[in-house]
């Protein structure tokens, strides 16, 4: 067995007119695309190439070994294919995800948002208070003013009165 | 038929040189005798020197480089560079690249043309031997078809035609035989004498020189049939050879014409081998579409 010479004695003799000297170069470089498109599947091992081959190289075998090759190689590729897609549609799903629960916090904060406000707005006084705040407020004092009278406290009786008057001037 | 091996190719190869080199002995002296042994001597020590395997002297490459090395120089060369040329030739031409089967250029033409470049008076003309092309690449204000009527024979003198004869005889043998595939040859003949066609004007003094002049002059027919037809360098599919070998014609009429050197073969091989690969990358990829 010597090295091959590309002496393209097996090319003529090809029944299925490839070219058995660039497939073994193919083979013997791992290029198994580069082999594939040369058209190794249609490789029928008759053994033309190699009777006539003058270096006794094992062209056949090596074919048939090569078939094997592109096929794992080519199911490989598929499966790397499927792989990939696969992958893609778990980001896709994922981005989706993502994005819907990034929505809906955005949303639930915004409705938290308006409920605080609604809320602080039914806490703070229309400028001296609310009605029911008035009126209580007006009671507790009309109460403080009866007791002060009771008692007899003058200052605290004109303070509060002072104070009654400011509420209802208010509203 | 018993089977066919690389030494036995190579010795057919060498086998249908045989006519070309006694006609060449009979014309220019036993000198040429010591020529065409120093090439396989000079080769064949290169190769016992650098080999890679302990075969490779066997397989017959080496004898053969050496040999169309020593055919394609002129007998002016003499035995002792026609040495170096060989040791050249395997040490530089395939040697660096692995050895057998490996070497991208024409080793008798690496050796060839650094002799070329390194002695350039001594390697004139190729297989000739006489000058021709030397006269014709220095012709000065002559028409082509002045120079060619001062002439003694009708392209170049009658032996060189009596020589490409010969040649053309034993490459057509190699072809018919199928011992070498004939797409190199076709193409580099194409290639020559389409380019010479193309740039013939007829005969004046800036004509690139008539077709059939360059297809029997020098050593066309020689680098036609026993150096583009290398398997190993350059191209290794159908449509590739047939391509490196137009390109290689080609350039042989465009170096003739325009290259410093009197026979620019050894250069348009080298340039046509180098291209080889992408040649062949081209034919895949088509062959690949018609799929």
């Amino acid at each position: 067995m010597m090295p091959c010479i590309h002496c393209g004695a097996c090319v003529p003799v090809c029944p299925k007119g490839l070219w058995p000297n660039q497939l073994y170069e193919a083979l013997a470089q791992g290029d198994l695309a580069r082999a594939d498109a040369l058209g190794l599947a249609r490789c029928g091992a008759c053994r033309a190439c190699q009777d006539h081959c003058p270096s006794a190289l094992p062209l056949t075998a090596r074919f048939r070994e090569g078939q094997g090759q592109v096929l794992r190689w080519t199911e490989a590729k598929a499966r790397a294919a499927e792989d990939a897609r696969q992958a893609g549609e778990r980001y896709e799903a994922r981005e989706a995800r993502l994005q819907a629960a990034e929505a809906e916090a955005l949303e639930a904060k915004r409705q938290r948002r308006a409920e605080a406000q609604r809320r602080a707005e039914a806490r703070r006084p229309a400028k001296g208070g609310t009605d029911a705040r008035r009126d209580a407020q007006r009671a507790a004092l009309q109460r403080a003013m009866e007791k002060a009278q009771a008692e007899g406290r003058e200052d605290d009786l004109a303070r509060l009165t002072a104070a009654l008057t400011a509420l209802g001037d208010a509203s | 038929m018993s089977r066919a091996s690389v030494p036995k190719l190579m010795m057919a190869v060498l086998l249908a040189t045989i006519p070309a080199a006694i006609l060449r002995l009979t014309q220019e002296g036993p000198a040429l005798g010591l020529q065409l042994l120093a090439g396989p001597i000079g080769a064949l020590a290169g190769e016992a020197l650098l080999r890679r395997s302990a075969g490779s002297l066997k397989d017959g490459s080496a004898l053969l480089t050496g040999w169309l090395l020593a055919l394609a120089l002129p007998a002016s060369a003499g035995a002792a560079l026609t040495t170096l040329a060989g040791v050249l030739a395997i040490a530089l031409g395939k040697a660096p690249f692995g050895g057998l089967g490996r070497n991208p250029f024409n080793p008798a033409m690496v050796g060839y043309a650094a002799l070329l470049v390194l002695f350039p008076l001594a390697s004139v003309d190729g297989v000739s031997g006489a000058t021709p092309l030397a006269a014709f690449a220095s012709r000065e204000g002559l028409t082509v078809s002045e120079w060619v009527e001062a002439q003694p024979g009708p392209w170049g003198t009658g032996s060189g035609l009596a020589l490409s004869l010969a040649l053309l005889a034993g490459g057509a043998g190699l072809v018919l035989r199928r011992a070498i595939p004939w797409h190199a040859p076709a193409g580099f003949l194409l290639g020559l004498l389409g380019a010479a066609v193309l740039t013939y004007d007829g005969g004046g003094s800036h004509s690139a020189g008539h077709p059939l002049f360059h297809l029997f002059s020098g050593s066309a027919l020689f680098a036609a049939f026993f150096i583009i037809t290398d398997p190993v360098s350059g191209a290794h599919t159908p449509p590739g050879r047939l391509a490196m070998g137009a390109l290689a014609g080609a350039l042989t009429v465009f170096f003739r014409s325009e290259g410093p050197f009197p026979d620019g073969i050894a250069f348009a091989v080298l340039l046509a081998n180098g291209a080889g690969p992408a040649l062949d990358a081209l034919a895949e990829g088509r062959r690949q579409g018609h799929a």
